[in-house]
């Protein structure tokens, strides 16, 4: 690519960001202007787009977009027009106006390539439309079809990224451009006199801007991502703080032992504790600079991911602009009539929030249009306005939460279609209809298959959408509900955190790993005697608010090897449900922490049950369990499957003690010896081998040979020495292959002697089978 | 000007002599080059004795491995996940990845961090052994030896015998990602 043709993409992706900008400002201003405004907030609109139309014009032609210019400089001349009075206002223009704007974005969504010479025909169309308005021939307008459809973007999951999006889409355009039939304007009223309407303009006072400048979000990200990361520094010397208590507490017991010595040594025990007195006061003096440090650093740095959060909190608005017209757009295909009102919008939000949420209220909005809002005439029938009424109410909670109302004066969920649906599909007999709650029902709305549209339109009622809607809600550790009046309309209420980052959770222990589970999530945490684990219908139940509820492990679910829990007591999390609560054993639960959220990216898209990592100030990685999935996987488990688990693992465990400085050859190890049913623990070295085997028995060894600190050989050698220990099988697993090194590990006493190049599961199990 | 005048007692038939024999010369290119095809420059580590070696235009930097989490309810080819600078990656087994069998344990501990648009990752691998170049025609590109999925992402193997993986391939294909609903 040559400087010049890079120079113009540049300017024209500029061009893009503008162009959009001010595409939506005469939206939003012509939406306004239909409303019929008192006669200066009309003037005043006119104004606003008529230079929103010159500037773009303007911009087209820098980046040589022609089409865009001839499209602008005729609305420019029609407003021109309109502001000196010489045409009138007429209600039959806006069609015309927001199918000129619609053709804009389309020309904009494609203005990088050729540009379809359906798209040019359709600017010829328009613009020469435009210059017989501006001649106030309006009553010859002929309009053609429109082309656009009606927001009609795919909903999913994901981030928004739709490579393919853009084919589809273009393929419908030119499908509907097609047809070139044109329909004529009735001529329904007189044109309203220009004079009637001539009053005194009121000149709207300027408006003061706060000075601002355009950043690129990628960058304010990156900003963010950084400042973020100042939040482990501030944990890091938090944790380093604890490490010095700890060492001190150490000191202090020495000292204190030290003193204890018989006298003959007095005069050493005497220089030991003054030593020990002054390693005491340094470390102290450390440990304190140092939590100091963390707290003044803490402070600084959260007020300092303060600032870089507002920075990226943008206005609700930034996403609800777009809802008047897409609403307008969505109904006219429909048929039906509706306006939008919304309330809030000021509200700042982080905008990766917003982002998210987007699509999720575009279906919902779909869905009042689609299924809530009625037909004109059968509204009128039921004694409402024919126009039908969409509210958009953002409010500010508590707890740095908002939430967002989306209301619609339609007819309501059918309550008694729902209740057909969800018997068909549960297999629920319909003499039990009567027991089932009406919350129950309402909240089946958001699985997955369920619509009670007959009819699959475009739009929504593929029923998958709720389901969608509600799982990205969550994810966002938001909530989700509907409630409905039959006849007088639906209303989704969504939560939503202000800001996304941090959050508070649980650390758990199953096995010897870790998971953090979200505090907001867990409903109550027990602590129960094993007597009270029951077993119904081959399901293990406990008791639970006066209720029986059902217990999973945790260990299942994640698909961790089984391990019989030690003790007497379980401990089990009961998370919050709408549905049945179902009770989560887990080992241990360490603490609570503040956690920091670190999304995974696109190679993990979605992990079932796991939601994403943190990092501790350790530096330990830990998955964040993702409850909403836990729930689902709960209910698949078959406690059949995991009855079967237990009876075959009952058996005797014999317990192997893996020694290995390699991480990745210690787990390979580890796995292979767990999957073959042997309880496993692990060293990374010599030295904490034989410390291990003097705490614990052991019913074989797996050694490596070169390790720091104390090698496999020397290993073998010190524990053969030993008389306790000296009868204990020891394989030793290596990548010395030479004869000298096997002889001189059967000379310190290793029982077997495995080459790591010809290593393989089944020849090391059967040798660990043969030596117990 | 003094060029201008030797050129001018040159005599012509002779000076177009000199010029063509000149022009042959220009126009013959050595022959090696262009037997070996275009000069690739490449990563090269070893796994499991085998010698592998990717392009390196994907490759952000080698790293110890320290510490890695398990990553539960993922495919077995993903071995856990790691902190790199406050990203959270996946490391990846290429040998499970590739259905190799799992023969022979190996003291795997370097992670070459690989990133292609929206997608990084660690794959595992057992010593990194350098930047190597190697000539693109100079491969052969069926061995009756290759295993498993290994074929598929087979560019050749060079004439001392290293594995030219399809790294590129091995990033935009969708056998990596990892999207499962419950």
């Amino acid at each position: 690519m040559n400087n010049r043709e890079e120079f113009l993409k540049k300017i024209r992706a500029t061009f893009k960001i503008e162009a959009t900008e001010g595409i939506a400002n005469i939206t939003s201003n012509l939406i306004e202007l239909e409303k019929k405004p008192p006669e200066a907030k009309q003037a005043q609109l006119i104004e606003a787009i008529f230079r929103e139309a010159h500037s773009l014009k303007g911009a087209a032609r820098a980046v040589n977009i022609t089409e865009i210019e001839t499209i602008c400089q005729a609305m420019e001349s029609v407003f021109s027009a309109l502001k000196n009075k010489t045409i009138a206002l007429d209600s039959r223009l806006f069609d015309l106006f927001h199918l000129t704007v619609n053709t804009l974005s389309n020309i904009l969504e494609v203005a990088d390539q050729e540009i379809p010479e359906t798209l040019k025909g359709r600017v010829t169309t328009l613009s020469i439309n435009l210059l017989k308005v501006e001649a106030g021939e309006i009553n010859e307008v002929e309009l053609p079809e429109p082309a656009s459809p009606p927001e009609a973007q795919p909903f999913t999951i994901n981030d928004g990224k739709h490579p393919d999006d853009k084919l589809p889409q273009q393929l419908q355009q030119d499908h509907h451009q097609q047809p070139q039939q044109a329909h004529r304007y009735q001529p329904t009223d007189q044109p309203q006199k220009a004079e009637a309407s001539r009053k005194t303009i009121q000149v709207s006072p300027a408006v003061k801007h706060d000075e601002t400048i355009r950043i690129s979000v990628e960058k304010l990200d990156n900003l963010l991502f950084q400042s973020e990361e100042m939040l482990a520094l501030k944990q890091t010397f938090d944790h380093v703080g604890e490490g010095l208590r700890a060492t001190v507490k150490k000191l202090n017991s020495w000292s204190y032992e030290a003193s204890e010595v018989s006298l003959k040594m007095e005069d050493y025990v005497e220089w030991t504790s003054s030593l020990v007195k002054t390693v005491e006061a340094d470390l102290e003096k450390l440990r304190k600079f140092s939590m100091m440090e963390a707290y003044n650093s803490g402070a600084k740095i959260e007020s300092l991911l303060d600032e870089v959060k507002k920075m990226i909190s943008v206005p609700v608005s930034t996403i609800l602009d777009v809802f008047p017209k897409a609403a307008r757009d969505m109904s006219k295909d429909k048929g039906k009539e509706v306006s939008v009102a919304i309330r809030g919008e000021e509200i700042e939000v982080d905008r990766r929030i917003l982002e998210e949420i987007r699509n999720p209220l575009m279906h919902l909005l779909r869905n009042c249009v689609d299924h809530g809002i009625e037909k004109p005439q059968i509204r009128k029938q039921k004694n409402k306005p024919e126009k039908g009424l969409i509210q958009l109410i953002i409010d500010r909670m508590e707890n740095n939460m908002v939430e967002i109302t989306i209301a619609d004066d339609g007819a309501g969920i059918d309550m008694d279609k729902l209740m057909k649906r969800y018997l068909k599909q549960e297999k629920i007999p319909a003499s039990e209809a009567s027991g089932i709650k009406e919350q129950t029902l309402l909240n089946y709305i958001f699985k997955s298959g369920i619509s009670t549209s007959d009819m699959i339109t475009d739009l929504s009622g593929r029923g998958l959408g709720l389901a969608i809607v509600q799982e990205k809600i969550e994810q966002l550790g938001g909530s989700v509900s509907v409630k409905t009046t039959a006849g007088k309309g639906t209303e989704f209420r969504i939560q939503i955190p202000l800001a996304l980052v941090t959050f508070r959770g649980v650390r758990v222990l199953l096995g010897e790993r870790e998971y953090i589970v979200p505090t907001s999530k867990i409903d109550r945490v027990l602590r129960l005697d094993k007597s009270a684990v029951k077993t119904v219908e081959n399901k293990e139940t406990i008791p639970y608010n006066g209720e029986v509820i059902s217990l999973v492990h945790l260990s299942d679910l994640l698909e961790m090897p089984f391990k019989e829990s030690e003790g007497t007591h379980i401990l089990a999390l009961v998370f919050c449900s709408l549905d049945e609560p179902i009770g989560f054993a887990v080992d241990e639960i360490l603490d609570e922490e503040v956690v920091l959220v670190k999304k995974f990216n696109n190679q993990l898209k979605r992990v079932r049950n796991v939601a994403g990592a943190t990092v501790l100030g350790s530096g330990k990685v830990i998955p964040i369990l993702n409850v909403s999935d836990l729930l689902k996987s709960a209910v698949k488990e078959t406690s059949q499957r995991v009855r079967e688990k237990r009876t075959e693992k009952e058996k005797e465990m014999n317990t192997i003690l893996v020694v290995e400085d390699s991480i990745t050859s210690r787990m390979l190890l580890k796995n292979i010896l767990e999957t073959a049913g042997y309880k496993v623990s692990t060293a990374i070295d010599g030295v904490e081998g034989y410390t291990k085997l003097k705490e614990e028995p052991f019913d074989l060894i797996v050694s490596d040979v070169d390790m720091p600190r104390m090698n496999g050989f020397d290993m073998t050698a010190k524990i053969r020495s030993d008389k306790a220990l000296a009868e204990l099988p020891i394989v030793l697993v290596t990548s010395l292959s030479k004869k000298e090194d096997r002889e001189r590990g059967m000379e310190v006493g290793a029982n077997a002697y495995i080459v790591k190049s010809s290593f393989d599961q089944s020849n090391l199990l059967e040798v660990v089978e043969r030596l117990l | 000007m003094e060029p201008e005048d030797e050129i001018v007692k040159i005599d012509p038939v002779r000076k177009k002599k000199i010029l063509k024999q000149r022009a042959a010369l220009y126009a013959k290119a050595p022959e090696k080059e262009i037997n070996k095809g275009v000069q690739v420059e490449g990563l090269e580590f070893l796994l499991t004795e085998e010698r592998y070696i990717i392009d390196t235009t994907l490759v952000v930097e080698v790293i110890p491995l320290k510490e890695l989490t398990p990553l539960p309810c993922s495919p077995p080819f993903i071995l856990g996940i790691i902190n790199v600078r406050g990203k959270i990656l996946s490391v990846i087994n290429l040998k499970t990845f590739l259905t190799l069998p799992e023969k022979g344990i190996t003291n795997l501990n370097r992670v070459i961090i690989l990133k292609r648009s929206d997608i990084e990752l660690g794959i595992l691998v057992d010593e990194v052994i350098g930047k190597v170049s190697f000539f693109s025609d100079q491969l052969k590109t069926s061995l009756p030896t290759i295993k498993g999925n290994q074929k598929e992402y087979l560019v050749g193997v060079t004439e001392d015998r290293s594995i030219v993986f399809n790294i590129e391939k091995f990033l935009t294909g969708r056998n990596i990602i990892v999207d499962e609903e419950v």
